[in-house]
């Protein structure tokens, strides 16, 4: 046994397998030597190059779009939704790479080979191009699964406006970027928007997603209700635009406001756009009127004349007019009315509207009475309700006007206001003499985010409203305002138009302004029509319906209960 | 010394295998998560697509299908009546509010 073992081992000592041995030994070494230098060439001295080459294939960063904020209104309608669409891009060196790819991929995407041809070529050198923005994801879909090298897929939201053109100036508008450009869009851009977030994904060598880890988180938008309401928002805007259409005026506005708290509940304009397609539209559609031009307010502006005489004790509500011979000569000039109305109440001097009437109340002020009043029911100063591109209007300030000027501003020439302005300066009388704060954001429950500010007295507020409800009356100049079951307080104003330096004949702005219910006010209104160039001009016939149609609907919509009942019925609906 | 290199060489051979099986489960988490992110955006574009109807619905459809489907119109104002509950005290506005 041990013999034979001994002799094995002897075996292996002989040189014959000791060179063996060390010949294996040799070539495995060096084999581990060989793959340890491939391992240092790799991993140290090329590693860049392969990092680089490793990520460009396998790697990529992507942007993970952040969704907009949904604007709804003051009932959570949507105002403004974000839908995603998908934007289909490529790398133009790759995809030329590949023309056997085009033809199903033209068929896709609905261009022509050609025009990919010339987009190539326009693109050529250059890492990235849209082939086709926003399509609807079920559209995208059959694309992504053609899987064309150097074709990609992005997802991207587009705007989608459901109240359309009613609502199209106050809700704004986004570019195709999803930046808003217009509107509340516009001025909520901050909250809106959100954040985009960054991610790095992991691709396998068939370019499916392995892997992905977050470099920045996604923040979506924050959503946003607006003070609007979406129904009584397409009534305003609907009655204006066969105002406008009947009387064949440039343009218009309409705006209400809820009295206590300031919110707009609706505010529109024709001419107007369809947002959700943007063909044809100028920048004649795109103004927000009611914010941006302004008018001389004329008539309009008498109850706050009649307001700053009581105020300031010049007149007392019982105090009576003398306006005959309906007219009167100031500064070389002659003023008139529409014929001799005799002695007038003051009441008398609003609903019959007296020129004379007024200037005789107003030459009773102190000199700057008028001016301080104005100023303070925020004519000359912008609204600040966060709309973009508001006006403030135009107030003279200084002291020193002269008797001709002080008369023209207490009928309402001489300054200029928005629709918007006008509806705030009306919450003070609908108010009780507190202004509410214009906002166009939804307060809920009414609660005011800025305290109101007093105008003038609680008593002075009540007179003027009864004088309004005079006007509003059946011999009234408002008369057509008149809303069954409901007492109303409205103003109308018929101004000429100022245009290349000079009064032009025959070209006015229509206005009435009012509010109801007139025993507790909820509601203010106000309707321009800007050169209505039909048979009828006047305020009382062609803004006025325009008020009592919307603010029937308003009424009833939002239950306010009727404080006329039994009031003789008018006639005209 | 031998035992433990036999245990250290399992537990490497061990760690190895569950590496391969975590590594799978990564991929297929990834993978589901993946399919829900896509369940996620096709369930915010319905989302946006019925806020968008609901507004269209309620802004627009509901009234010009009354109007022209079923002819139903706002009452004018000779054909609304007031019932008064309380005489002048309190206004119960029946029948008027649409």
């Amino acid at each position: 046994m041990s013999r034979r073992r001994n002799a094995r081992k002897k075996d292996f000592r002989t040189p014959r397998y000791a060179r063996r041995g060390r010949v294996v030994a040799a070539v495995m070494l060096l084999a581990f030597g060989a793959l340890a230098a491939r391992a240092v060439y790799l991993q140290v001295l090329n590693a860049g190059e392969l990092q680089a080459y490793g990520k460009k294939h396998h790697q990529r960063e992507v942007t993970v779009p952040a969704a907009r904020g949904v604007l709804s209104d003051r009932n959570g309608t949507a105002l403004a939704v974000s839908t995603p669409v998908d934007s289909v891009s490529a790398v133009p060196g790759e995809l030329a790479q590949a023309p056997q790819s085009w033809p199903a991929l033209c068929k896709q995407l609905g261009i022509s080979r050609q025009t990919l041809r010339r987009e190539l070529e326009a693109h050529r050198g250059r890492g990235f191009m849209y082939l086709k923005r926003h399509l609807p994801p079920a559209a995208a879909a059959p694309v992504r699964a053609l899987g064309v090298r150097g074709v990609h897929l992005r997802r991207e939201y587009r705007r989608y406006y459901p109240a359309g053109a009613a609502a199209a100036h106050v809700v704004g508008l986004t570019d195709v970027d999803m930046r808003g450009i217009d509107g509340m869009e516009l001025a909520l851009e901050e909250t809106l928007r959100g954040e985009d977030g960054k991610k790095v994904v992991l691709l396998d060598s068939r370019r499916n997603r392995v892997d992905e880890w977050v470099r920045k988180g996604v923040r979506g938008g924050g959503d946003v209700r607006l003070s609007l309401d979406s129904r009584l928002q397409r009534i305003a805007h609907r009655e204006l635009a066969k105002a406008a259409r009947r009387h064949r005026a440039a343009g218009g506005s309409a705006v209400v406001v809820d009295a206590q708290s300031g919110e707009v509940l609706a505010l529109t304009n024709v001419p107007s756009f369809n947002p959700n397609n943007r063909k044809g539209v100028t920048h004649r559609h795109l103004r927000n009127r009611a914010v941006i031009d302004v008018f001389e307010p004329g008539s309009a502006i008498k109850p706050f004349t009649i307001a700053a005489a009581l105020e300031s004790g010049a007149a007392s509500p019982g105090d009576r007019v003398q306006t005959s011979p309906g007219w009167l000569r100031i500064g070389g000039k002659t003023l008139r009315d529409p014929r001799d109305f005799g002695e007038l109440t003051l009441g008398g001097v609003v609903a019959e509207s007296s020129n004379v009437g007024i200037v005789k109340i107003a030459q009773k002020l102190p000199p700057r009475a008028l001016q301080d009043l104005f100023a303070a029911l925020g004519f000359g100063a912008p609204p600040a309700i966060g709309l973009p591109g508001e006006s403030a209007g135009v107030l003279p300030r200084g002291g020193g006007l002269r008797p001709i000027e002080r008369a023209s501003l207490s009928y309402g020439y001489g300054l200029s206001v928005t629709a918007l302005q006008l509806a705030r300066a009306y919450t003070a009388i609908a108010n009780d003499g507190i202004m509410a704060p214009l906002t166009v954001m939804h307060r809920p429950g009414g609660a005011s985010g800025r305290p109101g500010q007093r105008v003038f007295t609680a008593a002075t507020a009540r007179a003027v409203r009864a004088m309004m409800e005079q006007a509003a009356a059946a011999a009234g100049t408002a008369a057509q305002a008149r809303i069954a079951h409901y007492r109303v307080a409205a103003k109308t104003g018929t101004v000429k138009k100022f245009m290349d330096g000079a009064y032009a004949a025959g070209r006015y702005t229509a206005v009435t302004a009012g509010l109801a219910p007139a025993s507790r006010p909820r509601l203010v209104m106000v309707a321009v029509l800007d050169d209505p160039r039909g048979e009828k001009y006047y305020g009382g016939e062609v803004a006025a319906p325009v008020f009592q149609k919307v603010m029937t609907r308003a009424l009833r919509m939002l239950n306010i209960p009727p404080d006329g009942i039994g009031a003789p019925a008018r006639g005209r609906t | 010394m031998r035992s433990a290199l036999f245990i250290a060489g399992l537990a490497l051979a061990l760690s190895a295998l569950q590496l391969v099986d975590v590594r799978h489960q990564n991929l297929a988490a990834f993978m589901h998560i993946q399919q829900l992110a896509g369940e996620y955006d096709r369930l915010n574009e319905q989302w946006g697509k019925l806020l968008a109807e609901q507004a269209t619905w309620t802004v627009r459809r509901v009234e010009s299908r009354a109007r022209a489907e079923l002819g139903m119109h706002n009452p004018p104002p000779g054909a609304v009546y007031y019932l008064l509950l309380r005489p002048a005290a309190s206004v119960a506005a029946a029948g008027a509010q649409p």
